[in-house]
């Protein structure tokens, strides 16, 4: 339990210390501070594993806690203002100490045999010695949960019981924080708290959800840190209560972390941060920033792989290839930044993107037709007729998104792109993993819904909650807001 | 308030209601492994899946060695020369071993299983099935003795003929004939 409360408290203070030096202020600091603890130590982490220095998690957490820290004390005594609460921090060592207690005493764990592929990965780095580890294996699990598992070995445990439940209370507090910052100028705060109680209810009702909290795999790892950069970019071009800094922090950290969870990251991360990139209120430092994270961590890790390969002295594996020129693509692009025309031509550039994806997905079932009608059944009888466990949730869920889109949302581009472009690019990795989908819950594409329905969820409750229902008092202020509904609707 | 948005709160509601009512429904058809609400006997992962035989067979040993003698030095037969790969890192993951390396001798050329278990010094001899170790579906013996050292132990993995197959051995370098295997 020791270690479990330290390796938790490592990542929020961390994370905290790395937020507030950002920028940010009040509860900004403990919920978003807390992701990018996470993402920080799964970048550490990273960063470990990819270099000759020890892969150990004792320094993972050492790292996640000391630089940030070192980084806000130096700060501090430059004459920054950083505001210490010293009862928020018994409350929130209080909490993770309960917190931990409480979910190593309940019984309650879901697991596959991708689960215990990911836990061997984490015995691996544990012991130093990952760049032995399976090249069937390593390229479909990657390090990112294998890293937050890998800290249980040092109390001879496999796994961090309690990590996969925190993840999921992460994601309905950073849901809430952000619907909070948010509406909070539009609605009023019973309306408000209306709504975020709604959006936490849908969550802790949903079966999948209550599922993916106890399951040791890295769904609703990615989910929290898509949340992050999908949430927050919208934030970052929709709303002026958070510190810009923190969030492209938060989202830059989350880019880099996101890269180490899923081999099918670097595509998703790059759609999911197109609307900013082609966003022209995004100054281009920040584009820059979370462009050249994307490019150097599928670079780090396609090379690292790479490199597992030809030790092992077998042929460096297409994919590997493939990507590690994607990363060096995303590298090379980072001039373009400047090019006017992205960002006067943003609409046409997102349209032609999705229309790619749909005319890649064509051609590829023009030659393999049966991967696609395959696919589309298990789909169909997994998310409709309820062999995947989701009962009516994704139907309605799809509904409510069609609904949302009736709905002047500022920037709703942020939102809805990163969902759209997610239906092609699933049935397109179908082709990718040479194999349709199949029917039952354990099917990966019915396990990563999952992973959109956090980013689904804030777009529905911010078109609920953006428009009709303002405060009077805030309605000079909306008309001049810099996300105006009918100026930026894309 | 737009019709729109009206249509949102209304199926947005209805979303919940149908969350709250289907929960059960779906747990009680879902796979033991996918069900939300699943109480385990308890919260060790080992026992948890060793229930499962299909993981227990690939796994099992390497989590034996760690529950007995991690940090262990492990040398395999060199007739195992395929199975390196496999062994190394399930030994080096979940069998916590220090190090892992390939002899140039087979175990079946300095000893037997008969004459491993008739061995005096053998303390304790675990039996099960094993299979992803270079061969699929075979017997495994994890054979232990009294000359074991426990703070560094020293382990051979090989296979030796039982009838008209072979079983997956695990055994302490101390029960072979002088003391071991060149590496």
């Amino acid at each position: 339990m020791i270690v479990e409360v330290v390796l938790i408290l490592s990542m929020i203070l961390g994370g905290s210390a790395v937020i507030q030096a950002a920028g940010a202020r009040g509860l900004s600091v403990p919920v978003l501070g807390s992701v990018t603890g996470l993402a920080l130590y799964l970048c550490i982490g990273a960063v470990q594993v990819l270099t000759p220095i020890t892969s150990s998690p004792l320094l993972t957490i050492i790292l996640t806690a000391t630089i940030p820290s070192a980084l806000w004390v130096w700060l501090r005594f430059s004459g920054a203002h950083l505001p210490v609460r010293p009862l928020w921090a018994v409350i929130i060592v209080v909490g993770v100490v309960a917190a931990v207690g409480f979910f190593r005493a309940v019984p309650q764990v879901a697991w596959s045999y991708d689960s215990l592929q990911y836990l061997l990965n984490g015995s691996l780095i544990a012991n130093d010695s990952i760049t032995i580890a399976s090249t069937a294996l390593l390229p479909k699990r990657l390090i990112g949960v294998p890293e937050l598992h890998a800290a249980a070995n040092l109390g001879g445990e496999f796994y961090v019981q309690s990590i996969t439940p925190m993840i999921s209370v992460l994601v309905l507090a950073l849901l809430s924080w952000m619907l909070w910052e948010s509406l909070s100028t539009r609605l009023s705060k019973r309306a408000l708290t209306l709504l975020i109680v709604a959006g936490v209810l849908f969550l802790v009702s949903l079966n999948r959800f209550v599922f993916h909290a106890f399951y040791l795999n890295g769904h609703l790892l990615f989910a929290l840190l898509m949340l992050v950069v999908v949430g927050g970019g919208w934030m970052l071009v929709s709303t002026e209560s958070v510190s810009k800094t923190a969030l492209i922090t938060a989202m830059a950290l989350s880019v880099g972390a996101l890269i180490f969870v899923r081999a099918e990251s670097s595509i998703l991360v790059i759609l999911a941060i197109l609307p900013i990139l082609v966003d022209r209120s995004v100054s281009r430092p920040h584009k820059t920033i979370l462009l050249a994270t994307l490019g150097a961590a599928t670079i780090g890790w396609q090379s690292f792989m790479a490199a597992v390969y030809l030790a092992q002295e077998l042929p460096v594996a297409f994919s590997a290839w493939g990507l590690l020129g994607f990363g060096v693509l995303m590298l090379a692009a980072i001039p373009l930044l400047s090019w006017e025309v992205l960002t006067t031509r943003s609409r046409a550039i997102v349209v032609l993107a999705e229309a790619l994806l749909w005319l890649g997905l064509v051609v590829l079932a023009l030659r393999e037709p049966q991967v696609l009608v395959e696919s589309i059944s298990a789909t169909f009888q997994n998310a409709v007729l309820g062999a995947g466990s989701w009962g009516l949730s994704l139907i309605l869920m799809v509904l409510m998104i069609v609904l949302a889109s009736f709905i002047a949302v500022p920037n709703s581009v942020n939102l809805r792109f990163p969902l759209t472009s997610f239906v092609p690019v699933a049935f397109l990795l179908a082709f990718l993993r040479d194999g349709a989908y199949r029917v039952g819950d354990g099917d990966s594409l019915n396990r990563m819904w999952i992973q959109l329905v956090p980013v689904a969820l804030f777009y529905v409750l911010i078109a609920l909650g953006i428009g009709q229902w303002r405060r009077r008092s805030d309605a000079a202020v909306q008309t001049s807001a810099p996300g105006d509904a009918d100026s930026q609707q894309i | 308030m737009g019709t729109a948005r009206i249509a949102l709160i209304g199926v947005f509601a209805l979303s919940i209601a149908a969350n709250v009512i289907q929960f059960g429904v779906i747990d009680a058809g879902a796979p033991e492994n996918y069900q939300a609400i699943s109480r385990k006997p308890s919260s060790d992962i080992v026992q948890i899946v060793s229930q499962d035989s299909a993981v227990e067979r690939i796994y099992g040993p390497y989590w034996d060695i760690s529950e007995q003698q991690p940090n262990a030095d492990i040398v395999v037969s060199a007739d195992d020369v395929d199975a390196f790969t496999a062994l190394r890192f399930f030994s080096m993951g979940y069998g916590r071993a220090d190090s892992i390396t390939l002899s140039d001798t087979d175990l079946s050329d300095v000893t037997s299983l008969d004459e491993l278990l008739e061995d005096p010094l053998v303390t304790s001899v675990k039996t099960g099935t094993s299979s992803g170790h270079g061969h699929s579906a075979e017997d495994r013996y994890y054979i232990r003795g009294e000359c074991s050292d426990e703070d560094s132990p020293a382990l051979v993995f090989g296979h030796l003929p039982v009838g008209s197959g072979h079983a997956f051995v695990i055994v302490d370098s101390c029960l072979l004939p002088n003391s071991g295997f060149t590496q």
